[in-house]
């Protein structure tokens, strides 16, 4: 079986890993930041994944507006859809 | 072909604009108009007889930088019948692995005059088919963007790529890729099996706790039947084995270990807290192999020539990392790569093993923003280049953080389904979200993970890829281009 390496030697090559993963998520971080100003946004915000901004749907507000929709006759209801989907 | 001389017109293009190319028989879709066959245009526009041309594809061409020489956009199909609405064909960003395996671009493409020259000229472009032209076209371009607009409308109902066997081997021999070119008709799409020139060192890291697991009715240890079926199935063994053990590692466990791997075989303890990160780290500064594959220890090869088909992608300086398609113990695919939707998201996870995906998805080599670190394939260079996984994620996500800082520096991550593992992961397992990786992760990559280069942000994010969309009624399997 072979032998590991010399801690010593390990635990540098780990710090010199380290230091080279912090530059690139420096980097990362400030390549996201400039295309965050580019899309217009001045403030770059922490990071989530859990909201749903396209989920504007179930929104409370356009429950009775989806109430109406659903209820309207099938050929218009089609044609709408199919107008909103372009 | 009225249509298609109507949308012209529409656009205030005369017939001096246009051209019409006869390929096949003139009843036959092999008919192309090029418009602008005029010596002075900037632009050419491919666009296959029948399809209406949308303003779009004009205006983005108008618009578009001066190093960029070829663009194309997404198809939509219409249905005359009211009740049914229109489907779309979304395509992602350029993927030259992808475009070797089929046309994923399809018929429409704008393209700038000189490029058109220097490709061999309007007249061979337009006799060649589609995949053939793309092709010559592509390698020859200095940037190539995908406009998330619908480029064209057409007629046809069939969005499956085509593909042309002969187009592909042609192309391999003009830009110096030594392969073999295997051709699937009933999928359809081409196989490119790269030639392996030589049979470098691949270190197999595995950290491990030593646990066992019920796999087809037996209980094993699993990191021993890693290896074991690493040794007795891979083709590819010039191996050497970089055991990362737990402390708690059974002493038979290590045993085992040690008669298989004999002096390929280092175990190496880690008895610090858990961080998937940290001890693939250690076992790749133990490791002195060339090449690097990450494997996790409840893993097992299937394909006996995989390590070959992903270590044959180094060949090419440009590429960082391979990944293969992994599968549950029933078969159902496990992971065939990531996607951002921003969550990442294994793709086809739990779908039956033949699964083609969205217009042949599953079986083709492409170009993925990420792969799943259970296994994957880079080499040492790239690795310590970028600083190996990132210890700031002990649990999830060192793989899409290590997979975007190689393609930051420069290099392609490759998906592969001809190389294949399998992945006993429980089937019901859910990875925990700890909010504080979630922050991170976003901090380096929130532009990327919000609109990933390999899906098209036209398609519904945040919800599972394969439920209805409600807009449209058509399911991502059939958008996704």
């Amino acid at each position: 079986m072979k032998q590991p390496r010399d801690a010593a030697e390990v635990a540098a090559l780990l710090e010199h890993w380290s230091l080279v993963d912090d530059e690139a998520g420096r980097r990362a971080a400030a390549r996201r930041a400039a295309a965050v100003s580019a899309g217009g946004s001045g403030l770059v915000r922490d990071y989530e994944f859990h909201k749903k901004p396209n989920d504007w749907i179930h929104l409370d507000w356009l429950r009775p507006i989806r109430f109406v929709y659903r209820n309207l006759p099938f050929g218009l209801r089609m044609a709408l859809k199919k107008r909103l989907a372009r | 072909m009225v249509a298609t001389a109507n949308s012209l017109r529409g656009l205030g293009f005369g017939k001096r604009h246009w051209h019409l190319a006869l390929n096949g028989s003139p009843s036959s879709f092999g008919r192309r108009i090029v418009l602008g066959d005029d010596p002075a245009a900037e632009w050419v526009v491919f666009v296959a007889a029948g399809d209406r041309i949308t303003r779009d594809a004009l205006h983005f061409a108008a618009e578009a930088a001066p190093d960029v020489d070829v663009l194309y956009g997404d198809t939509r199909h219409d249905v005359k019948r009211d009740d049914r609405l229109p489907s779309y064909q979304r395509r992602p960003s350029f993927s030259p692995e992808r475009l070797r395996s089929h046309n994923y671009i399809g018929e429409t493409l704008v393209v700038r005059r000189q490029l058109v020259n220097e490709a061999g000229g309007l007249a061979a472009l337009t006799a060649t088919d589609a995949h053939d032209r793309n092709l010559r076209l592509c390698e020859s371009a200095k940037r190539i963007e995908r406009i998330a607009e619908v480029f064209n409308v057409t007629p046809s109902a069939n969005f499956l790529p085509a593909a042309n066997p002969e187009a592909v081997t042609q192309h391999l021999s003009r830009v110096g890729i030594a392969a073999d070119v295997e051709f699937d008709p009933q999928t359809p799409c081409v196989r490119v099996r790269r030639r392996l020139s030589r049979q470098p060192l691949v270190s197999v890291i595995i950290p491990t706790r030593g646990s066992s697991a019920e796999l087809r009715g037996q209980t094993v240890p699993l990191v021993v039947n890693t290896v074991q079926t690493l040794l007795e199935k891979s083709t590819y063994q010039n191996l050497e084995f970089i055991v990362v053990a737990d402390t708690p590692t059974p002493p038979e466990v290590r045993a085992e270990l040690a008669r298989l791997g004999g002096d390929r075989m280092m175990i190496v303890d880690y008895d610090q807290a858990f961080n998937f990160a940290v001890k693939n780290n250690i076992g790749v500064a133990h490791s002195s192999g060339e090449f690097v594959l990450l494997l996790n220890d409840d893993t097992e090869i299937i394909s006996p020539d995989a390590l070959e088909t992903m270590l044959a992608f180094f060949a090419d300086p440009t590429v960082g990392i391979v990944g293969p398609i992994l599968h549950f113990e029933d078969g159902t695919i496990q992971s065939a790569g990531h996607i951002f939707s921003p969550d990442p998201t294994d793709m086809y996870r739990l779908q039956p093993a033949d699964t083609r995906g969205a217009h042949n998805y599953v079986r083709v080599q492409r170009e993925a923003s990420s792969v799943i670190a259970a296994c994957l394939l880079t080499s040492r260079k790239v690795f310590e280049e970028v600083g190996g996984l990132s210890t700031q994620f002990p649990g999830n996500w060192n793989d899409i953080d290590f997979a975007l800082k190689v393609q930051q520096a420069g290099y392609r991550v490759i998906f592969t389904p001809h190389a294949k593992f399998f992945h006993f992961e429980s089937k019901t397992r859910v990875a925990l979200r700890i909010e504080a990786e979630v922050a991170k992760l976003g901090h380096r990559w929130g532009d990327i993970l919000d609109d990933d280069p390999y899906f098209n942000p036209r398609l519904q994010r945040y919800i599972n890829l394969w439920r209805s969309d409600f807009h449209t009624d058509r399911s991502y399997e059939e958008a996704m281009g």
